[in-house]
């Protein structure tokens, strides 16, 4: 469908499809942290807690954290390909410059990038639905959409740091990516209800779009329909399109001097 | 070959007025016109800085012009830019291949950049392969080929799509004298099939070699255009004679040089003298009593012409 | 064969000899040190956040947040005191764990393979052995800083009982990063390319995290997992480390401080001979 609609977009998403063609087995292992969180914390420190109130019930402690590594999961596939592997070809691969003098234009080239780091959030998030499912951790039949609604996190984080990283100067620069990265994935509702925080802290969390995805997944999890799940949406898809807007215009001032 | 009859005047494909580009204060391309007609090999000489590759990406579409116009297949590349490079292959100065696919797949990739089926890129690539000899490393990743061998590959992934244009930016630099020859070899085959070639070279035996016609370009300004031969006659006599004295030049008297030929420059140990018969100069500069240890007549050359306009080698 | 024993006293003069060619030198290894050390001087401000501060989200992450969670149950698996506490000295190790194998990845990879500086060090008076050393003294001087500023805090917080403590969690720190940077030195100066890190930190540095008592006890695992655990270093620096900071008696205290060093002198060993071969090739 791409293919037809945006054919120069999805000719970019083919090349990585090349490239990763022979590096499959990366992708791979990067779908065992998630699963390696789920059995320390979900079931290691759960073992310990045993449930929690969610939604005016007790629920198991794993079965609170999975949607929450499901959405961390498709966040770190989109982000780590559209960070890093973008700065490289920015910086050092010159194959941007060479695919600009084809028919392909910055807006291709982003959309392009876009849909194939989405694809590695959405790959991360479908086998880990599985692994939910055989462990019976899943509460509703809606948590089949799940891996449809973290495109929606996948666009927003993938293309803040497409935006981002068309800023960085050197690798030493990804030390600040981390700076913010890693108490995103710890504070945004991952592993404890937002409730928890006092006062303007949860609102502060509450903006965080991690926590906006996770709500998202995790609503669809637990079957918990709710007119929140559209802020969600419309919060990530804001990210994504001022993101995918910016680092079109860098991606100008860059390469089209 | 190459002539047109001429009272058809031949297409221009490019065409360009009063072209600038401007980056903060300084002027890359300053105000320059030129017209590449429909199948004419045509090149940018000048030295590193002219503004030779700001031009070439101008034409491209990847870098917006400052003012002036400039038109492409007759459509303006700021806001065609997309339709023009369909049509235009490019190959650049650096090295843009893919590094992380093979030679082949940098092939099959860029037909899919310019919109061709896959059964077509598949045809098209292993002819291209064939005829760039890289059919037995086809499978092979980009990184270990040799210089040569990247360059033909760049040319090859350039002609994917069968383009009107072919557009290289500086080819040779930094291959040896036998891959440059071989490359030489290959454009010229690519003319007589018709497509348009626009190079720009700091060789002036490349642009001498290759070029129907060339502008010579130093500073961000066209210094002067025409065929190699007729920049020859316009700018430069017919032939050079040198004269070398090991001891020095200085103790020469001018009015001896100005007697010898039409003009002449007096460098370190040599002497270049410009003229029409190079024997006979060197007879009438022995009658005048110079004693050169050695001496040696040569056509005069591209070099020369860049040395009469701007004063200076290319290689300053 | 019987040729060779008619010069088999010379052939152990010379074997005496490479042996020696080969070892690392008393003292040349700290010019190797110097130098890291001047390369770390102009860009310690990339590794802040990985060494020093990273350990403190993921303890206030972690640790007050599930410390919630686990609320009066901690006392099941702590012994009375926070889970915050109870956790805060495990990550300590595992932190030290995470510097020493990530600076022993890349940044050898680095001089091995693309800035290739070591072929360099090893054509002066340095041999490959006294490049190793110098390598995983540097790495094990590092995590030695952090680890003071991660024990400086635990004691401020109260979290550390005694001064004692927080020294020989310091202490422990060092012998956790010894033992998991000298054999990740072993497997990056093999590499090639840095596509083998993916592998190494995803599917066991990762995990080791996790299942060494870091969040909960070892004993919870099953018996098979609990057996792979105390076959890897990180949890024999974990459990040293939680009894010093609780002030907990020390069970089998030589049989961890064993572990460890056995994991750092193996892998130094290992790594110093992987190191002169490929120098060698």
């Amino acid at each position: 469908m791409i293919a037809s609609l945006a054919p120069r977009a999805f000719s970019v998403f083919e090349r990585n499809v090349f490239v990763y063609r022979r590096q499959w087995l990366i992708i791979v292992t990067g779908f065992f942290e998630p699963l390696f969180f789920l059995l320390g914390i979900g079931y290691g420190v759960g073992g310990v807690i045993g449930t929690i109130p969610y939604g005016g019930v007790e629920v198991p402690y794993a079965a609170f954290v999975a949607p929450a590594l499901l959405a961390s999961a498709a966040m770190n596939g989109a982000i780590f390909d559209s960070t890093f592997n973008i700065f490289y070809k920015l910086k050092y691969g010159k194959v941007y410059d060479a695919i600009l003098s084809t028919p392909v234009g910055v807006g291709d080239l982003a959309v392009g990038e876009l849909l194939w780091s989405n694809l590695r959030g959405v790959i991360y998030a479908t086998a880990f639905l599985v692994v939910m499912l055989a462990f019976g951790l899943v509460q509703s039949p809606l948590a089949l959409l799940a891996p449809l609604a973290v495109v929606f996190i996948g666009f927003s984080f993938g293309a803040a740091g497409f935006a981002i990283t068309t800023h960085m100067r050197s690798w030493k620069d990804f030390d600040f990516l981390f700076i913010v990265l890693t108490p995103l994935f710890l504070f945004s509702a991952t592993f404890y209800p937002v409730e928890i925080y006092p006062g303007a802290l949860r609102w502060i969390v509450e903006l965080s779009p991690l926590t906006r995805g996770t709500h998202l997944v995790r609503s669809l999890c637990f079957g918990d329909l709710n007119l929140f799940m559209l802020v969600d949406i419309a919060y990530l898809s804001a990210i994504s399109f001022i993101g995918y807007r910016h680092a079109v215009r860098r991606l100008g001032v860059l390469l089209l001097k | 070959m190459g002539m047109t009859n001429s009272a058809s005047e031949p297409t221009a494909l490019i065409r360009a007025q009063g072209l600038t580009k401007v980056f903060g204060a300084r002027s890359a391309v300053d105000g320059i016109d030129f017209e590449v007609r429909d199948g004419e090999f045509f090149g940018f000489l000048g030295p590193n800085g002219a503004g030779k590759t700001t031009t070439m990406r101008m034409i491209a579409g990847v870098s917006p012009r400052t003012s002036g116009t400039l038109e492409i297949f007759g459509q303006d590349p700021d806001l065609h830019g997309s339709e023009i490079r369909g049509q235009i292959g490019v190959v650049h100065q650096q090295e843009t291949l893919d590094m992380e696919l093979t030679v082949r797949e940098n092939l099959l990739i860029f037909g899919r950049f310019f919109g061709m089926e896959r059964a077509a890129i598949a045809t098209r690539a292993d002819e291209l392969l064939e005829l760039f000899q890289l059919s037995d490393r086809a499978k092979d990743q980009v990184e270990p080929l040799s210089g040569g061998m990247k360059r033909r590959l760049s040319i090859a992934r350039s002609l994917i799509a069968s383009p009107r244009i072919l557009m290289l930016d500086e080819p040779t630099t930094g291959l040896d004298p036998q891959a440059r020859h071989l490359l030489w070899d290959a454009l010229q085959r690519l003319k007589r099939g018709g497509t348009t070639i626009v190079l720009t070279t700091h060789y002036m035996d490349e642009a001498e070699q290759l070029c129907d016609r060339l502008v010579v370009m130093d500073q961000a300004k066209i210094v002067a255009e025409g065929s190699p031969r007729q920049l020859i006659v316009e700018h430069a006599s017919r032939e050079v004679l040198e004269l070398r004295f090991p001891n020095g030049t200085e103790s020469i008297d001018v009015k001896v040089l100005e007697g010898i030929g039409d003009r002449y420059e007096r460098l370190a140990e040599r002497v270049i003298i410009g003229c029409e018969n190079g024997e006979a100069a060197h007879a009438r500069a022995l009658e005048h009593g110079l004693d050169p240890e050695s001496w040696l007549v040569r056509r005069s050359s591209l070099e020369d012409v860049f040395l009469r306009l701007t004063g200076r080698t290319l290689d300053e | 064969m019987t040729a060779a024993s008619s010069v088999a006293p010379n052939r152990t003069r010379s074997r005496l000899a490479a042996i020696r060619e080969a070892a690392p030198h008393p003292t040349r290894w700290r010019h190797v040190v110097a130098y890291m050390i001047s390369v770390y001087r102009r860009e310690w401000q990339g590794s802040v956040f990985s060494g020093f501060i990273e350990p403190l989200v993921v303890l206030a992450g972690l640790g007050i947040g599930l410390g919630v969670l686990v609320g009066d149950k901690a006392a099941e698996i702590t012994g009375g005191v926070s889970y915050v506490a109870y956790i805060a000295p495990a990550l300590m190790a595992s932190s030290a764990m995470n510097l020493a194998t990530s600076e022993a990845a890349w940044p050898i990879l680095a001089r091995v393979a693309w800035v290739r500086i070591y072929h360099a060090m090893v054509a002066t008076p340095l041999n490959a052995a006294d490049v190793m050393v110098g390598a995983i003294a540097f790495i094990v001087g590092k995590v030695a800083f952090a680890a003071a500023f991660f024990a400086g805090v635990l004691l401020v917080t109260g979290i550390a009982t005694s001064p004692t403590g927080a020294l020989g969690m310091l202490g422990i720190s060092v012998l956790t990063a010894f033992a998991f940077g000298a054999p990740m030195a072993a497997f990056s100066v093999t590499q090639k390319s840095d596509q083998g890190f993916a592998f190494l930190f995803r599917l066991i540095i990762t995990p080791l995290g996790f299942f060494s008592g870091t969040y909960f006890p070892i004993e919870n695992l099953p018996f098979a997992a609990q057996v792979l655990s105390w076959c890897t270093p990180l949890a024999h620096g974990v459990a040293l480390s939680r009894s010093l900071a609780l002030g907990t008696p020390v069970t089998y205290v030589w049989f961890h401080v064993g572990a460890l060093l056995l994991w750092g002198i193996a892998g130094s060993i290992a790594a110093i001979y992987l190191f002169r071969k490929r120098m060698l090739k």
